[in-house]
């Protein structure tokens, strides 16, 4: 596989983009990435996918070879120097918010998609969803559908105040 | 639901914590035992994984209606050593798997608790004509605990404003900050 074939980048297509797109502001985009990182690293902490129809991370062919002595052989983490992992971000392109290694041509970058996607020599690892219509598991959108409540809640707030009938 | 619930119980475990309320960090692991784990490459830490079987047996079926979390088969034994549910066990207990009357740790049972409410939400038929004639906040949460009955208000508000399809009925009928 060509190194730019490899895509590490999810798109956020969460229904709160779909359906509420004013309430994707920067506070909002910079907030739900924060929450998707924090939530993907505990998957990864337990070395299980945080992909939906994806399980634990299938375990080293021969430890003894690697990971030897350079870390534990479980769990599957996806960290050894902890470089690829420190490069999971967010960021925006135009009104849809993007998650997974900005950068895939970047040596984490071309790792990420190694994992992501498996090669011949590397079993698949799926950490971020493919753009084929992947999606995180359920608790991490419901980490996510936790922030936007929050900011609809504080609109709530911010209107009663201005005056609105409660009854 | 099932899958979110062996996740949160992975997570935890992975993180050396029991899942179950009234149980707190996995005790130390004994000096030996962890030279031994050290020996053969695993991490030497109580996180349950040796070989990595028993945790991924971990699994969740479908009986009746509920959901009956176990490891199951093989690993069976391996998982009671640690959870001591038959009384038996010798070594420390390191519960992952809720006994008889035990529950998951608040948070855990929260999260599951609104995974549910946001299936229940989704799937409650609401729509515009629902809230004809609605006007004020009463009549608003009226319509909806009738649609997502067995909910408090506050589940209920939780449940709506986690519902970009409500939430965005609810502002294009003017009602949302009734909520």
């Amino acid at each position: 596989m060509a190194k730019n074939e490899v895509k590490v980048t999810a798109k956020v297509t969460l229904d709160f983009a779909k359906d509420l797109p004013k309430i994707l502001n920067k506070a909002v985009g910079d907030e739900v990435g924060r929450v998707m990182k924090t939530e993907v690293e505990k998957y990864l902490d337990a070395g299980l996918s945080p992909v939906e129809g994806h399980g634990k991370f299938e375990k080293y062919k021969d430890p003894a070879k690697y990971p030897a002595d350079e870390k534990s052989r479980l769990p599957v983490n996806l960290r050894l120097t902890g470089k690829m992992r420190a490069a999971i971000t967010h960021w925006t392109e135009g009104d849809t918010l993007k998650f997974g290694i900005k950068k895939p041509d970047s040596p984490e970058g071309i790792r990420a998609g190694a994992h992501n996607e498996g090669t011949e020599h590397l079993p698949m690892r799926r950490f971020i969803p493919t753009e084929q219509g992947e999606k995180f598991k359920e608790r991490i959108n419901n980490a996510v559908r936790k922030v936007y409540a929050k900011f609809l809640d504080a609109m709530i707030v911010k209107s009663n105040r201005s005056g609105r009938k409660a009854g | 639901m099932g899958e979110a619930l062996k996740d949160a119980t992975l997570i935890a475990v992975a993180a050396q914590q029991s899942p179950i309320a009234g149980h707190g960090a996995f005790k130390k692991l004994s000096k030996s035992y962890a030279a031994k784990k050290r020996e053969s490459g695993a991490d030497p830490v109580p996180n349950l994984e040796f070989d990595g079987n028993m945790l991924s047996a971990l699994d969740v079926r479908s009986v009746g209606n509920h959901l009956e979390i176990g490891v199951f088969g093989s690993e069976a034994p391996k998982a009671d050593g640690h959870n001591d549910l038959s009384g038996s066990s010798r070594i420390p207990t390191r519960r992952f798997i809720p006994d008889e009357g035990e529950a998951y740790k608040p948070s855990i049972q929260q999260e599951i608790d609104e995974i549910i409410n946001e299936v229940l939400a989704e799937n409650a038929g609401i729509s515009e004509d629902s809230f004809s004639g609605v006007e004020t906040s009463s009549e608003l949460y009226a319509v909806l605990q009738e649609a997502l009955p067995g909910l408090l208000r506050s589940e209920v508000r939780s449940a709506v404003l986690s519902n970009s399809k409500l939430s965005r009925l609810l502002m294009d009928l003017d009602l949302f900050d009734l909520l």
